[in-house]
């Protein structure tokens, strides 16, 4: 059962369902080498690697 | 690194077949040295960012590696073509259900969903069996068409991970939190119960993205106002791009 954190709105906001329709689509990304690479050897599939550091100037929340 | 690259239609829409991995740079002493073996700067270092297109065997080069995808490519077309064309080279011919992709820990999940102004599903259970139904009831929902890419996932496993989080958050089940602006806090936004239903577990999701609100970050301000606040984030191995840093300061 869905903990309603806000009780009020939720009913309101899922009439409106679905994701927003303006999501801008994104790469999905694996975060760890380990369950990755164990993707890639289980499905065949070519891998994209791209890593970066999740803080710039030891300021998180930003590449 | 040019984000134009990876935000490219064409790029996004090849990455689908690909298996795509972003490993945390300075953020494990395990895959660093992977990470150092594909490319290291002049200093011979770890740089922030390493890129790289590998076989399935991860041993095999599929183009050049370096910083960025603008070390091998002089446009994101020209990515998106040469993704096209390896592609060609490995048909799709297993079938392996794709696992939830997982983010470290609770720390690295509020970082890098603050990075990507994406809100993130924690996986809360002290019981091994209700995680693994969790991940696997998530891991549909990860993958289809409307949500894949648009959240990221982490798994906690005691109350004390949570403790960054504000609002209700010490039941059991999935907590889909927005990140505060520095990814070192976050709100709960919606929450449901291990006994979820698949439905209930799509409204929650789907409610926690019609929600959230993220702020367009430039890096001077973000940077300059993080500073202000005292923000330090302590990576797990020492940052080894110094030439990075000089490059970008800010100025005070």
């Amino acid at each position: 059962m869905i903990r309603r954190i806000v009780p009020l709105l939720l009913p309101l906001v899922m009439t409106l369902a679905a994701p927003p329709a303006d999501a801008a689509e994104r790469i999905a990304w694996y975060s760890t080498l380990k369950q990755g690479l164990a993707v890639a050897k289980a499905t065949g599939r070519p891998i994209l690697l791209v890593s970066a550091a999740p803080h710039c100037h030891g300021i998180s929340g930003i590449w | 690194m040019d984000r134009s690259y990876l935000s490219h239609a064409g790029v996004i829409a090849a990455s689908r077949e690909f298996v795509c991995i972003r490993p945390l740079t300075y953020e494990s002493a395990i895959e660093a040295p992977f990470l150092e073996s594909l490319f290291r700067g002049r200093s011979g270092n770890l740089e922030n960012t390493v890129f790289a297109m590998l076989g399935p065997d991860a041993k095999t080069r599929l183009c050049r590696t370096g910083r960025s995808p603008g070390f091998a490519f002089r446009s994101p077309d020209q990515m998106a073509a040469a993704m096209k064309q390896i592609l060609r080279k490995f048909p799709s011919t297993k079938t392996a259900p794709r696992p939830l992709p997982l983010l470290p820990n609770v720390r690295l999940g509020l970082n890098v969903s603050s990075c990507d102004n994406t809100p993130l599903a924690i996986i809360y259970s002290p019981d091994q069996a209700v995680r693994t139904k969790l991940q696997q009831q998530l891991a549909t929902l990860a993958w289809d068409k409307n949500h894949i890419g648009q959240i990221q996932f982490c798994v906690a496993t005691r109350a004390e991970e949570l403790k960054s989080l504000a609002g209700k958050t010490q039941k059991p089940g999935i907590l889909i939190v927005q990140p505060g602006t520095y990814g070192n806090n976050g709100q709960l936004v919606s929450a449901v119960d291990p006994d979820t239903t698949p439905a209930e577990l799509g409204d929650a999701i789907d409610f926690a993205l019609l929600v959230s609100e993220f702020q367009q970050k430039t890096m001077r301000q973000h940077i300059v106002r993080g500073q202000q606040l005292g923000v330090n984030w302590k990576t797990a191995i020492p940052v080894t791009d110094s030439g990075g840093s000089r490059r970008r300061r800010p100025r005070n």
